[in-house]
């Protein structure tokens, strides 16, 4: 015979044991939720609190400003032990109010002053490194543009053109105690005769290229042209010699062949610069 | 005790003979072996406040803007080494912001930033009005002050790294490369 009752005991404790684990859960997201509620109305009221300390607080400063006899009977004790630590709150209060206005007007000049400011650095300390350095470094470099060699030794008569790019001047020593060493970049057609003559001697690209730069700058575009030509001649992959004899072209009236020239010259060396320069003919910005 | 003192000497010899060869390769405009040479003897002198605005200026001059960042740190002992450290902060940000404006399609036109009179700075300014804008593989600006002074910015792309580069250019002859990276 089977004992039922121990069996229908047995068979709710299994049961029981079979819920445990479900009841757990639930009772522990039950436990989360109620811990999560309590944490959030608790933080709502405490705000609420904190206003209402404060402007009691506020209301309490401005009838002491207004008289200093009277004394804070309306709040209670505990209150004012309450707002003590608050206290430090109020400067900070205060200035928040202040600083608003003078931030608006800072910002309202920041808009107006539109241009940007220009940073300019200081270099006296490379004048300290030189007088440091002593009699070693006496004589000041200057920029190339200003730099003189000492006076030539001809004494050919130099005739001033019209179309000097350059002034030339010697500049002779003035004493022993100041050397200055001023070279100067003669620009007349004397010396580029000169230049003229080393060239028809030597044949070097270097020269006729020079040339062509500064014929091409005193405005002479047809001699320009010419050495810019030779250039090309003597070393085709100067680019600087094409340049200045597409620009050449140009200057000349000869604006077709100098696109011309530039497009079967960017064929073959894809350079940027003649593409540039080309654009810029084809536009008219280079005319 | 003598070979102390001649020991001491020569590092004085030394070191005022490495400030004076910077000092006279920077005269001669040869930047970038000034900023070589400062590059390698940075760790003997970089208490010095006047090797380090030697060392900067050259770095700059050289196009060698990332070097700037150690002297912009150390330069703050002096009036005259303040102000520099701030110029060069301010070409180091742009610098920055330029390449990332290039690569990442960034707008600058928000900024109002101080300016310097390095053509990094003049190119920064020139971009920076063009506002927002579809990016482009090829920028022409005209400088403002000069009608025959002209710059090129294009990006680089190599097998690395993007390199910027600026080119100047004097009626459309180019004067110098700047490259950047």
């Amino acid at each position: 015979m089977l004992n039922v009752r121990d069996l229908e005991r047995r068979w709710l404790r299994y049961k029981i044991k079979s819920y445990l684990p479900h009841a757990v859960i639930v009772a522990s997201l039950v436990i989360i939720s109620a811990s999560l509620y309590i944490y959030s109305s608790s933080a709502s009221p405490k705000s609420k609190q904190a206003d209402a300390a404060q402007t009691p607080h506020s209301v309490h400063v401005k009838q002491k400003t207004a008289s200093a006899p009277q004394e804070p009977e309306a709040l209670p004790a505990r209150q004012l032990t309450q707002q003590a630590p608050q206290q430090p709150k109020k400067p900070l209060h205060v200035k928040q109010s202040h600083s608003t206005p003078v931030e608006t007007t800072a910002l309202e000049e920041k808009q107006t002053s539109s241009k940007p400011v220009v940073l300019k650095p200081s270099m006296d300390f490379i004048k300290k490194m030189r007088s440091a350095s002593g009699e070693y470094y006496m004589s000041e470099i200057e920029p190339p543009k200003e730099v003189v060699l000492d006076a030539p030794v001809r004494k050919k008569p130099k005739k001033k053109t019209v179309q000097k790019t350059k002034k030339t001047q010697v500049i002779p020593e003035p004493s022993l105690a100041k050397k200055k060493i001023v070279i100067q970049r003669d620009t007349t057609l004397q010396d580029l005769k000169d230049v003229e003559r080393r060239f028809q001697k030597s044949n070097k690209p270097a020269l006729s290229l020079f040339l062509a730069k500064q014929y091409y700058m005193l405005g002479d575009y047809k001699k320009a042209y010419n050495f810019a030509l030779l250039t090309n001649q003597l070393d085709k992959k100067n680019e600087t010699s094409w340049l200045i004899f597409s620009k050449s072209l140009v200057k000349m009236g000869q604006r077709d062949l100098a696109v011309k020239t530039l497009k079967e010259y960017i064929k073959y060396s894809h350079s940027q610069n003649a593409a540039l320069l080309l654009e810029n003919i084809e536009t008219g910005k280079f005319q | 005790m003598k070979t102390i003192l001649l020991l001491v000497l020569t590092l004085n010899l030394y070191s005022a003979d490495i400030k004076q060869a910077m000092l006279n390769f920077y005269e001669n405009k040869r930047y970038e072996n000034a900023c070589n040479l400062g590059f390698n003897s940075f760790k003997k002198y970089k208490k010095d406040e006047e090797f380090l605005s030697l060392y900067a200026f050259s770095c700059l001059k050289a196009d060698y803007i990332d070097r700037l960042a150690l002297p912009i740190a150390r330069l703050k002992f002096s009036e005259e080494a303040r102000a520099n450290s701030a110029y060069f902060s301010v070409i180091f940000m742009q610098k920055k912001l330029l390449y990332h404006a290039l690569l990442d399609e960034y707008d600058l036109s928000r900024f109002t930033l101080p300016t310097t009179d390095y053509i990094l700075s003049t190119v920064f300014d020139l971009y920076s009005k063009l506002g927002k804008h579809k990016r482009r593989t090829l920028y022409l600006f005209d400088d403002p002050t000069n009608e025959k002074i002209s710059y090129k910015l294009y990006l680089q792309k190599e097998y690395k790294v993007a390199k910027m580069v600026i080119e100047e250019y004097y009626d459309t002859m180019l004067i110098k490369r700047h490259i950047y990276w």
